[in-house]
């Protein structure tokens, strides 16, 4: 698109997530309106948005419920002072999400992002177990190919060289796996692949000393490593390891949560109960910054003690459970839940996933893997090799574009995540552009190709 | 257990309980040239960044930095190659009665890290503002701020900053608080300080704080399990009015302390109303303890 001056005067004041600016100041792309399941830019081309915004629009964009709530809200209270007491409508949310989580998972406590929850997870974690008994237990344990955040901490558990050896030494006391996927052409299956993976868990427990590790930190699903899906298998294990070494095992749904996979939470589409949950992004429908740290009740009651102990989680944030992100995610909580949203994903998901194998026609998917309407396709060079093709990727994320089609692309695989008011209709219609991208993106690259050769 | 690589502290810019001893402005600014002295001991080469708060908020109170203090800063983090970080995140939008805190000293930090008053509590936003010379070598490397968080630039969070920093601007709130701040610090001083358990009051613009002391002569605090600045709180709770109670202001363990921030459309007879109530409820509170 063509920006005026002071479109790229104020572009050079700032930086997009994650993003190489020059790059995108070659190609940018400004956004103006969102309704439904579109994107418009400035210059009104329309976007189907395939991934709600970044998995966070679970409802589309402009849901008149949720807008409806926020009104009301705006009205009444948008900010109580949070060291004094707390909202009606906080009390209110923390009931909500308490009615939709698993087990003994009712202790809630709201924040404004998902980078928020994993942190306060972990500090959760460390004081818990120093007023239980085991103070020397500080170290977590995550995986490579892993992403639960920005902030220093989330930082150091996430594994994602490149995005963080910029700003390293990280904290210390991180310890790292690697996902299955990571082991998978070593084994002749993907189960015995799982098996191997989750045990590594258990081996990095014993030889770093169990009375040092604190926690266990997973995405149910990984969207940063390529929309890793690990087995029940893998879960139960990791869930029987932490029970008896007396480890925290933590699920980062914060992609996952809010219906996606089928449930509300992965922890039930698996069906194993972690001890934390952290949610975030789906919680807020795109429209305010919100995320909650879930825990067993049991532990939550370890902080409180009589008044002479001054327990206390010395932790908090500003914004944390403000009336305003609280009266969304209870609009959105209602929303999923009355229309069984999370039903609906899994059945969508299905349709979904027959429509994204058809793509396997072209030679270059090696697999379509996810949960629910949380779904990647692999890109390979051809199905023998099963070689990585990032080339085709880099291509997809332009003629993507230019379709008029936002997805999440990394570059040897893309994932889709669409708002759950889709219905197949809309599916077939994003599958259509994905097709119509994935051929001109191929199209792209073997000419590049042929033109190199030549 | 270590939380991050160990990073190296400087004593606060506490004139009232000054850690040197000295009196400002006799002082020689020791506790800037303590800057020089932690960058030295940890190698320049190793140290990155300073940051401090311009006013000390729930830390101390409402403490300003002395008068020539954030100009040693500056000058000691040119010197080594340290950028300087202003943490904004109460002290930014008018609430010290400029734009930004810094404005103060005249001096420009390297980042700016703010919050708060930037959305007045409508909705969730902070920033960090930097200077071209922060950001231009990442530029100029062709290479990306890995970093980022989802709903960090959302359109609700700051059409809500929008509308109020036009409101701000249109309003000429932060001149009010400068104003309406110097009248509130002189009432303070002339009717709270008086009472027997004030020990200081201090503030710049419209933040402002007090702190709660045994023997206002030997400034002398009260044992931090007689949890003074919450009955304070407390007490001006009953009278109707919200305070914000800090501890920790001597060696991080006792001393109390009361924080006042008021919303900058704050008006004399206002003002008036809440220190009546302050010193009422500090009146009564120190019947009931001495």
């Amino acid at each position: 698109m063509t920006i005026d001056s002071r479109q790229e005067q104020l572009l050079k004041r700032t930086f997009l997530d994650y993003t190489q600016m020059t790059e995108f100041l070659r190609n940018p792309l400004i956004f103006h309106k969102a309704q439904g399941l579109y994107y418009w830019d400035t210059e009104g081309r329309r976007y189907f948005d395939a991934i709600g915004g970044v998995f966070v629009a679970t409802l589309g964009h402009g849901h008149p419920r949720v807008l409806e709530a926020m009104r009301r809200q705006m009205e009444t209270m948008t900010f109580a002072p949070p060291l004094h007491g707390i909202a009606d409508v906080t009390l209110d949310f923390i009931e909500k999400v308490g009615s939709v989580t698993p087990g003994n998972l009712k202790f809630i406590k709201p924040f404004s992002g998902g980078s928020e929850a994993t942190e306060s997870a972990m500090k959760f974690t460390r004081q818990y177990f120093k007023q239980t008994g085991h103070p020397s237990k500080y170290k977590f344990i995550s995986r490579y190919w892993s992403y639960h955040g920005g902030t220093a901490g989330a930082m150091s558990a996430s594994g994602s060289g490149a995005r963080k050896s910029k700003f390293e030494p990280q904290m210390p006391g991180y310890l790292k796996v690697f996902p299955p996927t990571f082991y998978r052409d070593r084994f002749s299956s993907w189960e015995e692949c799982n098996r191997f993976a989750a045990q590594t868990v258990e081996d990095v427990i014993v030889n770093e000393d169990p009375e040092t590790i604190a926690g266990v930190l997973v995405e149910p699903v990984g969207n940063t490593g390529g929309i890793i899906t690990p087995t029940a298998e893998y879960f139960q294990i990791l869930r029987d390891v932490c029970t008896r070494y007396n480890v925290m095992l933590i699920f980062d749904e914060i992609i996952t949560g809010y219906g996606k996979t089928g449930s509300m939470f992965a922890a039930q589409t698996y069906g194993v109960t972690p001890d934390i949950i952290c949610c975030g992004k789906g919680l807020s429908a795109g429209v305010i910054p919100i995320a909650a740290m879930i825990a067993r009740e049991d532990m939550a009651e370890v902080f409180w003690g009589s008044t002479e102990q001054n327990l206390a989680f010395a932790h908090g944030h500003t914004f944390a459970g403000n009336p305003l992100a609280c009266a969304v995610g209870i609009a959105v909580t209602d929303e999923i839940v009355e229309k069984q949203l999370d039903k609906k994903a899994r059945r969508l998901g299905d349709h979904l996933v027959m429509r994204l194998e058809q793509l396997k026609k072209y030679g270059v998917v090696r697999e379509v893997r996810g949960k629910g309407i949380l779904l990647g396709v692999e890109l390979v060079r051809d199905t023998k090799s099963m070689a990585p093709y990032p080339e085709l990727g880099i291509a997809l994320k332009r003629t993507a574009l230019k379709n008029g089609l936002i997805l999440r692309i990394d570059p040897t695989w893309f994932a889709v995540a669409p708002a759950l008011i889709a219905e197949e209709s809309d599916l077939d219609e994003m599958c259509q552009l994905i097709e119509k991208s994935l051929v001109d993106a191929l199209d792209e690259v073997t000419r590049s190709a042929r033109t190199t050769a030549a | 257990m270590p939380m991050f690589v160990d990073s190296p502290h400087i004593p606060p810019t506490y004139c009232y309980r000054c850690p040197f001893d000295s009196t400002h402005p006799n002082c020689g600014l020791k506790c800037a040239q303590a800057l020089e002295t932690a960058i030295l001991q940890y190698g320049a080469e190793n140290v990155a960044a300073f940051i401090a708060e311009p006013v000390v908020g729930a830390a101390l109170g409402a403490v300003p930095g002395p008068e020539g203090y954030f100009e040693k800063i500056r000058e000691i983090c040119d010197k080594y190659n340290v950028l300087f970080i202003a943490d904004e995140v109460m002290t930014g939008w008018g609430r010290t009665g400029t734009m930004f805190g810094m404005e103060h000293w005249g001096v420009t930090p390297d980042i700016i890290a703010t919050a708060k008053g930037m959305t007045s509590g409508y909705t969730p936003l902070a920033a960090i503002i930097a200077h071209n010379r922060v950001w231009e070598p990442l530029i100029a490397n062709n290479s990306p701020f890995r970093a980022g968080h989802t709903l960090g630039a959302n359109a609700v969070s700051s059409a809500g900053a929008l509308a109020v920093i036009d409101y701000l601007l249109k309003n000429g709130l932060v001149d009010n608080s400068a104003r309406m701040g110097e009248y509130f610090l002189q009432r303070m001083k002339e009717k709270l300080l008086p009472v027997p358990i004030i020990g200081d009051v201090r503030g710049k613009g419209l933040m402002l704080g007090f702190e709660i002391v045994k023997d206002k002569a030997a400034k002398t605090p009260f044992p931090a399990e007689m949890k003074m600045s919450s009955k304070l709180q407390a007490e001006a709770f009953q009278r109707g009015l919200v305070t914000y109670s800090c501890t920790g202001c001597l060696h991080g363990d006792s001393g109390d302390m009361i924080l006042l921030a008021p919303p900058l459309i704050i008006t004399k007879e206002q003002i008036d109303e809440i220190v009546d109530i302050l010193v009422a409820s500090a009146e009564s509170l120190g019947k009931k303890t001495l």
